[in-house]
């Protein structure tokens, strides 16, 4: 790996049905048949009722900032370019929490409770990695 | 008070030395810490049968514990490498007392040590860095170590109203601590000015919240009440100990501002039959300085939310409530990596003696120590006690 490519996931099988969603511009989650609980990351089980009837379904893209930092000494150089760049935790509509970015967003913008969509940027062919920006962005009048 | 409560003692603890060091690798501090030890409590090499470590990252083995017997030529009857994070050195005193209380062997040296300082490749330092977030659904974010924390400061400053001041207030009263530990890597004051003007790392952190990078390493020796009683030492009984673990990786944190300490901390003072009134001195895991504070509250050291006021009214210094970290902690003392928490231990160890100088709590007997690995997820708690406590 050279010092200016960004750290890429590595997928697993258990994973590929969600990084061909980020590809196609879906936020896939897996969604318990039985028991209706809603998981990310990806598992070979429901980690609620323990039911193995997973199917993968569409987000609605949106949620909140849970909390956010910005990082002003990156963890590797790819990131050196962006400082201060932010990394959030978003609670999904759907239920679960993950980690992402927050672009096309102020330091003043951003603040927990913030809500937030999804976006997809290309990291390469495969990997849309998703990150989030400010709903109703298109709104907000300059 | 449940079985097991004061069996197993502690009767020998020391630290190397700390900060940058060069003429020696792991192995050698971990055997010079070892001799420190046993020499502290009037033991040979001879006298240990069983072992337990934790593997260095900057001198890894596929099986340090073996690694470790081997390079000591000692062939103990129990023999553990442990690995949980920064709450290893805290979880395994559980684990040697447990073997201790089972009859698989009577002395357990402990013993650990890492060159963060100067041992590291720079290939090694950058997977370290990269090794906090889950491989795949976090560090592509490209969150470090620190910034991990600030989410977890940021989240308690929201929930709480937690001001910026307070977490600078944690750095300073580990460097006032560490001020009056000569062995101590960072020694010059520091006021709350300093740290909020300091670099910044991760926001709300800068650069003297986070802990420091360090070569070092620490012992101890644990045994049986029975035979702890005929040894050099007064012995420092282990009263009450518990685990819990909630998450390891923050994305699956179920609470931001509260974490597993609050199972942990149950068990150990039930275990101890004693509670967080009965506390007369702490060692709390301080990577971070908000860990400090959610660790106050989930241990009930301090009302929930109020660890930001209790802080800024001197509750941890020296003279306040609770005094933390006579030593200095990670913040200010060392951090070495996986070995730091041991530092706590041996400082509790000190001050349950009554041998810790100008920075001795009056009239120490029961002391709690803490640690936490990964990000707030691995918890371990001990209470420690005094002949009088038993």
């Amino acid at each position: 790996m050279s010092a200016n490519d960004y750290i890429l996931p590595r997928v697993t099988p258990l994973s590929a049905a969600y990084w061909e969603g980020c590809r196609i511009g879906e936020l896939r989650l897996q969604h318990c048949l039985d028991c209706g609980h809603v998981q990310l990351p990806p598992r070979f089980h429901c980690t609620r009722c323990r039911g193995s009837r997973l199917e993968w379904r569409a987000s609605s893209g949106r949620g909140r900032v849970e909390s956010f930092t910005w990082i002003h000494i990156p963890l590797a150089e790819a990131w050196a370019h962006e400082v201060p760049y932010a990394v959030a935790l978003i609670r999904l509509e759907e239920g679960p929490m993950m980690m992402s970015n927050l672009r096309e967003c102020s330091e003043s913008q951003l603040s927990v409770g913030l809500e937030v969509t999804v976006t997809f940027e290309a990291r390469n062919e495969t990997i849309h990695l998703p990150q989030f920006r400010p709903a109703g962005e298109e709104e907000v009048t300059p | 008070m449940t079985k097991g409560r004061g069996q197993v003692a502690i009767v020998g603890a020391a630290d190397t030395a700390v900060g940058k060091i060069t003429d020696l690798d792991c192995q050698a501090l971990c055997a010079v810490a070892a001799e420190k030890a046993l020499a502290d409590a009037g033991l040979n090499f001879a006298d240990v049968d069983g072992l337990v470590t934790c593997n260095a990252m900057s001198q890894p083995f596929l099986y340090p514990a073996e690694a470790l017997a081997e390079y000591l030529q000692i062939f103990p009857n129990y023999c553990v490498g442990l690995g949980a994070g920064g709450a290893a050195a805290v979880s395994v005193i559980q684990h040697a007392a447990l073997a201790i209380e089972a009859g698989l062997c009577e002395t357990v040296l402990i013993t650990m040590a890492d060159r963060l300082r100067s041992g590291l490749t720079r290939e090694q330092a950058r997977q370290m860095q990269s090794a906090a977030g889950h491989p795949e659904f976090e560090t592509p974010y490209g969150p470090s170590a620190p910034a991990l924390y600030a989410l977890v400061a940021q989240a308690h400053m929201h929930a709480y109203g937690t001001s910026r001041e307070a977490l600078a207030a944690v750095a300073v009263t580990m460097r006032e601590h560490a001020g009056l530990h000569p062995g101590a890597q960072k020694r010059d004051p520091i006021s709350i000015e300093d740290v909020l003007s300091s670099r910044p790392v991760a926001t709300p952190l800068n650069v003297l919240d986070c802990s420091l990078v360090s070569d070092g390493g620490a012992a101890i020796v644990l045994t049986s009440a029975e035979r702890a009683r005929n040894l050099r030492q007064p012995a420092v009984f282990l009263l009450g100990s518990g685990e819990g673990h909630s998450h390891e990786h923050l994305s699956a944190a179920h609470d931001l501002t509260r974490s597993a300490a609050v199972e942990s901390g149950r068990q150990a003072y039930a275990r101890a039959g004693l509670g967080p009134k009965d506390i007369d001195v702490a060692g709390l895991y301080d990577c971070f300085t908000p860990v400090v504070l959610v660790l106050l509250e989930d241990l009930g050291l301090c009302p929930r939310g109020e660890s930001g006021a209790f802080v800024l009214d001197g509750g941890i210094r020296l003279g306040g409530a609770l005094p933390v970290n006579p030593h200095g902690g990670l913040l200010s003392h060392c951090h070495p990596g996986n070995p730091g928490s041991m530092f706590h231990v041996t400082e509790m160890v000190t001050q349950l003696r009554g041998q810790a100088g100008k920075r001795q709590v009056p009239n120490a007997e029961v002391a709690l120590v803490h640690a936490q690995g990964g990000t707030l997820s691995s918890h371990s708690t001990l209470i420690l006690g005094s002949e009088a406590t038993r």
